[in-house]
């Protein structure tokens, strides 16, 4: 075990219970990945940085539409901001290029509450490998628990989310 | 017998896994295990225009009294920036939007901070007011905490089930991994670091028993904009550091992992391995050149199998 400093090992210690105490004093709703607002799709100006969107961006923005031109000074509102979402929990699927994914989102007071991956035989993240068929064991990660990498993108979920948070449209 | 979750937040896959016998209160620890990870993302994101974070980088020029959450994530942050010498600097969200690393996951919407009227901002013009739990930052910015929140949520998740009797569990945010007490064989925790040339491999593995690991690397998070561009930034240069392929830091605490294997991925072989010595932090890194520099005590510290 490393003997980090006592500096550090004061400023990490009091982050957690600092704010592990705020967690139950928090007031606003549960658990909303992003805010209500957030959750609307808005239309920007395009940022330098939109110039190569990719197709999936550009359907999903087409799908949301007609639904809502949020801007800018409307903050402080999100607990008013009328819902997309009907509360309940939806499933999605979708395939991507290394396999099939299912989500179950939960969408509770509008919002969505949390996102669940329900099965996953793609080849990583290779912590499910129980569920993986046999000749996919044998080339990976069979004999570690558990691989640090890169923080890995929701790339390969995002179909699947999107078909789940398409059934839940109010 | 052992159980395992997936979700998805903070645009990753956070996997939680317990060796335990009482099934019956896994699936309340670990909602609320993943609530910390839902709350802390609706706070400290800079993909939502109406996070408490946000609200807060538009309020230059005054004092702003924010939440518990903000202030730790905001104030580690800046700790670790000084600590490394700008090498990790919080403030680089808005120069993260223009590589193209400004859309939120979950809606597709882009941000576009065009408040920010300058990229000459760095840590320094963010002060904190420790009594008042307020923060004053002398020019309007974007705060990135991507690189602390995660390690922050898993340590939170850590605390929260510990505190409800589980003592044997991993916490997996999209590779940041803290591994409590043993797996299933009763043994200490076998982490794989990921190969970043052939990613279904590993390039060798740890035994950790309550520790956390934090790998950070170029490889999963290309810049759509600037072609050889990828997530990681050395805020001195604009420009993604080229040393290394990967680099690995284990601490006692997620979030010191996180920050630290992000700022010594800046820092590279030399200045960085020096810093993480003087840390006392276990660090591995991996060139472009598949080179590897370890920290002096990495190998024995660790039981580094290759």
């Amino acid at each position: 075990m490393s003997k980090i400093s006592p500096k550090w090992m004061a400023l990490c210690t009091a982050a957690i219970s600092i704010t592990y105490a705020a967690g139950y004093v928090v007031t606003e709703p549960k658990a909303a990945p992003v805010s209500a607002a957030a959750q609307q799709i808005q239309l920007h100006p395009l940022d330098k940085g939109s110039k190569s969107q990719n197709d999936q961006h550009s359907s999903n923005s087409q799908a949301n539409q007609g639904s809502t031109k949020k801007q800018d000074n409307q903050s402080g509102s999100s607990s008013q901001t009328q819902s997309m979402y009907k509360d309940g929990s939806y499933a999605g699927q979708g395939m991507n290029r290394i396999g099939s994914v299912s989500v179950s989102v939960t969408i509770q007071k509008g919002k969505i509450e949390r996102v669940q991956i329900t099965d996953c035989t793609t080849s990583y993240p290779e912590n499910l490998i129980d569920h993986l068929p046999q000749q996919v064991v044998s080339r990976q990660s069979s004999n570690v628990d558990n691989v640090s990498g890169a923080t890995e993108s929701t790339d390969n979920f995002k179909t699947a989310v999107m078909e789940a948070l398409s059934k839940a449209k109010a | 017998m052992i159980d395992t979750r997936m979700f998805i937040c903070m645009d990753t896959t956070v996997t939680i896994k317990v060796v335990s016998d009482q099934e019956e209160q896994i699936d309340d620890v670990i909602k609320e295990a993943v609530r910390n990870f839902y709350q802390i993302e609706r706070i400290c994101s800079r993909f939502d225009q109406d996070s408490e974070l946000m609200h807060l980088c538009q309020r230059a020029g005054e004092m702003v009294s924010v939440s518990s959450i903000l202030y730790q994530a905001i104030k580690f942050a800046v700790e670790t920036a000084e600590e490394t010498g700008g090498a990790f600097d919080p403030t680089i969200g808005r120069i993260m939007e223009q590589r193209g690393f400004n859309s939120n996951y979950l809606s597709g919407a882009r941000m576009c901070s065009t408040f920010v009227e300058t990229s000459n901002v760095s840590y320094k013009d963010i002060s904190m007011i420790d009594e008042k739990m307020g923060i004053y930052l002398k020019k309007p910015m974007v705060i990135d905490l991507n690189a602390v929140v995660k390690g922050m949520a898993v340590d939170l998740a850590v605390k929260t089930m510990r505190d409800a009797g589980f003592n044997n569990f991993i916490i997996n945010a999209g590779g940041d991994i803290y591994a409590s007490g043993h797996n299933e064989q009763n043994e200490p925790w076998k982490i794989g670091i990921r190969n970043p040339s052939n990613r279904e491999t590993w390039i060798g593995f740890v035994q950790l028993s309550d520790e956390a690991i934090c790998t950070s690397g170029d490889y999963e998070r290309p810049s759509t904009i600037t072609p050889g561009e990828n997530h990681l930034l050395n805020p001195l240069r604009h420009k993604s550091p080229r040393e290394l392929s990967s680099c690995t830091v284990i601490s006692p605490f997620t979030m010191l992992a996180d920050a630290f294997s992000t700022a010594a991925s800046v820092m590279g072989t030399d200045k960085g391995i020096k810093k993480m010595e003087e840390m006392q932090l276990d660090c591995l890194m991996l060139t472009h050149s598949s080179e590897r520099y370890y920290t002096k005590n990495f190998k024995e510290n660790v039981s580094w199998t290759e």
